[in-house]
C-alpha cells in the first residue's frame, strides 16, 4: 500500500467499524469482559490502550522491522509495562476507585494481545504513517465498544450513569460480572454484524477472515503448519 | 451429527408432552397464593412469548410458539419464584432464557442448556436477595410484594435447614411441609404433588422418568448419609425427620421432575440417562453445601448439561473416538 492511498477516515471505517477489534476479530476481549464495569473504568483502559497502541505501531514500524520477531514480541511488552505502569502508580498514589476496581486488569493490558499482533501484522510490514493511522483506526473502534460495553453496564449493573444515581433502575449484579460482559458483547457484536450486512452487503463477506499472524511465515516443523498439512492429506485421502 | 452433540430431534414433544405436568404445580400456588400466583404465571408466560416474537422477527426466523417451548419456560419460572417478587423479575427471567439461551441455539430443542434453569441462575445471581425472601403462608389473603410495608418473611424448611433451626420442626410441620403449606416457591412446595408427577411421567415419557429417578435417588441417598455421618444411627425419630426435611427441602424434586428430565440435554441411552442424573444429583448437593445460596439447584443443572456432552465424547462412546482417529490419522 502506498502513502497516496492512505486516508484516516477509510481506515477508521474499515479498520474502526468493518473490522471491529472487539466485535470482529474478537481480540483483548479480557479487559472489556471483566473490567469495563463502568464509565470511569472504561475510559482509563481505553486511553492506556491507544497510547499503548499508537506508541508500539510506530515504533514497530519504525524501528523493529528487520529485528527477529521474538525479539520484537518482547519489546512490544516491555513498551507497554512502559506505558501502564506510571498510569498504575499516578491512581494508586491518588487512591482512586478506578484503581481498586480494575485490579488486576490494568497490568494485565501490558500483555494485551492486541497490541502484539496488530504490530506484527500490520505496523512492521508498512510505513510509519499508515502505521499511526493503523493505531488511530483501532484505537477508536476498540475503545468505542469498550466505552458503550462500560456505560450499558454501568447502567444495568449498577443503575448509575457516570457515578450518578439513575431513578427508577435497579442494578442487576449480573451485569457487572464477566458473564455480563460477554452476554453484552455478544449482543454488541450481533447487532453490528447484523448492521454491517445490511449496510455493506460485499464488505460483509470478507470482515470475517481470520486476524492472525501471517501465515507465510509458517515454517515447515511447527505446529500449525503439521496440522494444516494433515487435513489437506486427510482431505486428499477422504 | 456426532453423539455427543447437544443438538437433538426438532420434532420431539418433549414441552408439549410436559406442559400438562404443570398444571398441577400451578393449581396448588393459585390455591396457596390466589391471585398473585395468577400474576406472576401471566407476567412471566407473556414476556416468555413476547420475547419469542420479537426475537424470532429479529432474527427473520419462523416462529416457533406451536413447540410450547416458550409458555413452558414462563410457566416453570413463575413457579420456581416466591409469590412475593416483584412483577419485573419473572419477566425478566423469561426474557432472559427466550432472547439469550433459547433463540441463539435455534430453538429450544437445540439449546445445550436447560432454558428455565439458566433463566433461574441469572436471576439467582442478580436478584438472590428476593429470590430466596419467601412470604408468610396466609391463605384468603393477599399477598404483599417483596419491598412493600405489610411484606412478611416466611421460613422455608431450606432456611429453617441452613439456620440449624430444624430440630424445633415438628411432625405437623413436617406434614405441611409434604403437602406444600410452607413458605417456598410458590408452585415447588408440595412433595405430594411432585412425586406424583413422576407417574405421569413415568407414563408420558418413560425415557425422562430415567432422569428424574435416577437423580430423586441419588438425592435421597446423599441426605440419608450425611444425616449418618452427623447422627450415628439413621433409625432414630430426630434422624428421619431431618432425612425427610433435607430430601423435601429446596428445589430437590423440582428438579428432579422439571429440569434434569429435559430432553433435549438427555443422552439416548439408558445406562447414559442414570448416570446423567445421578452426576447432576451429586453436583446439586455439593453446591447445597458450599454454594453462597439457599438453593443453587439451577447452577448444577446448567453444570450438567455443560459436562455431560465431553463425558459422552470422551469417556462413553470410546469407538466414536477410535472412529474420528481413523478421519484424521496420526502422522
Amino acid at each position: 500500500m502506498s502513502d497516496k492511498k492512505v486516508s484516516l477516515k477509510k481506515m477508521i471505517r474499515v479498520g474502526g467499524y468493518l473490522r471491529n477489534p472487539v466485535l470482529v476479530h474478537v481480540i483483548g476481549i479480557c479487559p472489556v469482559a471483566a473490567a469495563a464495569t463502568s464509565l470511569f473504568n472504561s475510559l482509563v483502559l481505553a486511553g492506556v490502550f491507544t497510547v499503548s497502541l499508537i506508541i508500539c505501531e510506530v515504533l514497530a514500524s519504525l524501528i523493529m522491522k528487520k529485528m527477529p520477531r521474538w525479539l520484537r514480541v518482547s519489546i512490544y511488552v516491555i513498551i507497554n509495562t512502559g506505558i501502564v505502569f506510571p498510569v498504575m502508580y499516578y491512581l494508586e498514589k491518588n487512591q482512586s476507585p478506578v484503581f481498586a476496581s480494575l485490579g488486576i486488569y490494568l497490568p494485565l493490558m501490558a500483555m494485551n494481545s492486541f497490541t502484539c499482533i496488530h504490530s506484527e501484522k500490520y505496523a512492521v510490514k508498512h510505513s510509519v504513517k499508515e502505521s499511526f493511522f493503523d493505531a488511530i483506526a483501532s484505537s477508536i473502534g476498540y475503545s468505542a465498544v469498550l466505552l458503550l460495553v462500560g456505560i450499558i453496564r454501568e447502567i444495568v449493573g449498577s443503575g448509575k450513569i457516570a457515578g450518578f444515581d439513575i431513578p427508577f433502575i435497579s442494578g442487576l449484579n449480573g451485569a457487572l460480572m464477566p458473564f455480563g460482559g460477554l452476554f453484552i458483547i455478544g449482543i454488541l457484536a450481533a447487532l453490528h454484524k447484523a448492521r454491517v450486512i445490511k449496510n455493506y452487503p460485499k464488505q460483509a463477506r470478507t470482515i470475517e477472515k481470520k486476524f492472525t499472524l501471517d501465515e507465510s511465515r509458517e515454517e515447515e516443523g511447527t505446529f500449525t503448519y503439521n496440522l494444516k498439512n494433515r487435513f489437506k492429506k486427510n482431505e486428499e485421502n477422504f | 451429527m456426532p453423539e455427543a452433540s447437544p443438538i437433538k430431534n426438532k420434532k420431539d414433544t418433549f414441552y408439549k408432552d410436559m406442559l400438562p405436568a404443570l398444571i398441577l404445580p400451578l393449581i396448588m400456588a393459585l390455591h396457596f397464593y390466589g391471585k398473585r400466583a395468577a400474576l406472576v404465571c401471566l407476567v412471566s408466560v407473556s414476556a416468555a412469548v413476547i420475547s419469542e416474537i420479537i426475537g424470532s422477527k429479529l432474527i427473520n426466523q419462523k416462529l416457533r410458539l406451536y413447540d410450547c417451548g416458550s409458555i413452558y419456560i414462563g410457566v416453570l419460572l413463575a413457579l420456581m419464584l416466591p409469590a412475593s417478587v416483584r412483577l419485573w423479575i419473572p419477566a425478566l427471567g423469561s426474557v432472559f432464557a427466550v432472547m439469550l439461551v433459547k433463540i441463539p441455539f435455534g430453538g429450544i430443542y437445540s439449546s445445550p442448556f436447560s432454558c428455565t434453569a439458566a433463566a433461574f441462575s441469572f436471576l439467582c445471581i442478580c436478584k438472590s436477595n428476593e429470590l430466596f425472601a419467601y412470604p408468610v403462608l396466609k391463605i384468603d389473603s393477599a399477598v404483599d410484594a417483596f419491598g412493600s410495608e405489610n411484606f412478611v418473611a416466611g421460613t422455608s424448611l431450606a432456611q429453617s435447614l441452613l439456620q440449624n433451626k430444624t430440630h424445633g420442626v415438628t411432625a405437623v410441620e413436617l406434614i405441611n411441609g409434604f403437602i406444600g403449606s410452607v413458605a417456598g416457591p410458590m408452585g415447588m412446595t408440595s412433595a405430594v404433588v411432585l412425586l406424583g408427577l413422576l407417574f405421569y411421567i413415568l407414563i408420558r415419557r418413560p425415557k425422562s422418568f430415567v432422569n428424574a429417578i435416577s437423580f430423586i435417588a441419588t438425592c435421597f441417598i446423599g441426605c440419608v448419609i450425611t444425616v449418618a455421618v452427623d447422627y450415628g444411627n439413621i433409625f432414630e425419630l430426630n434422624a428421619l425427620r431431618m432425612i425427610c426435611i433435607r430430601f423435601f427441602s429446596g428445589f430437590t424434586l423440582c428438579i428432579g421432575v422439571f429440569l434434569i428430565t429435559e430432553e433435549p440435554q438427555s443422552p439416548e441411552k439408558i445406562i447414559h440417562r442414570i448416570i446423567y442424573g445421578c452426576l447432576g444429583a451429586v453436583g446439586y448437593l455439593l453446591l447445597r453445601h458450599f454454594s453462597i445460596f439457599e438453593d443453587a439447584g439451577a447452577f448444577a443443572v446448567l453444570g450438567i448439561n455443560a459436562l455431560w456432552p465431553l463425558l459422552e465424547k470422551y469417556i462413553f462412546s470410546p469407538h466414536k473416538k477410535e472412529n474420528d482417529s481413523e478421519v484424521i490419522p496420526l502422522e
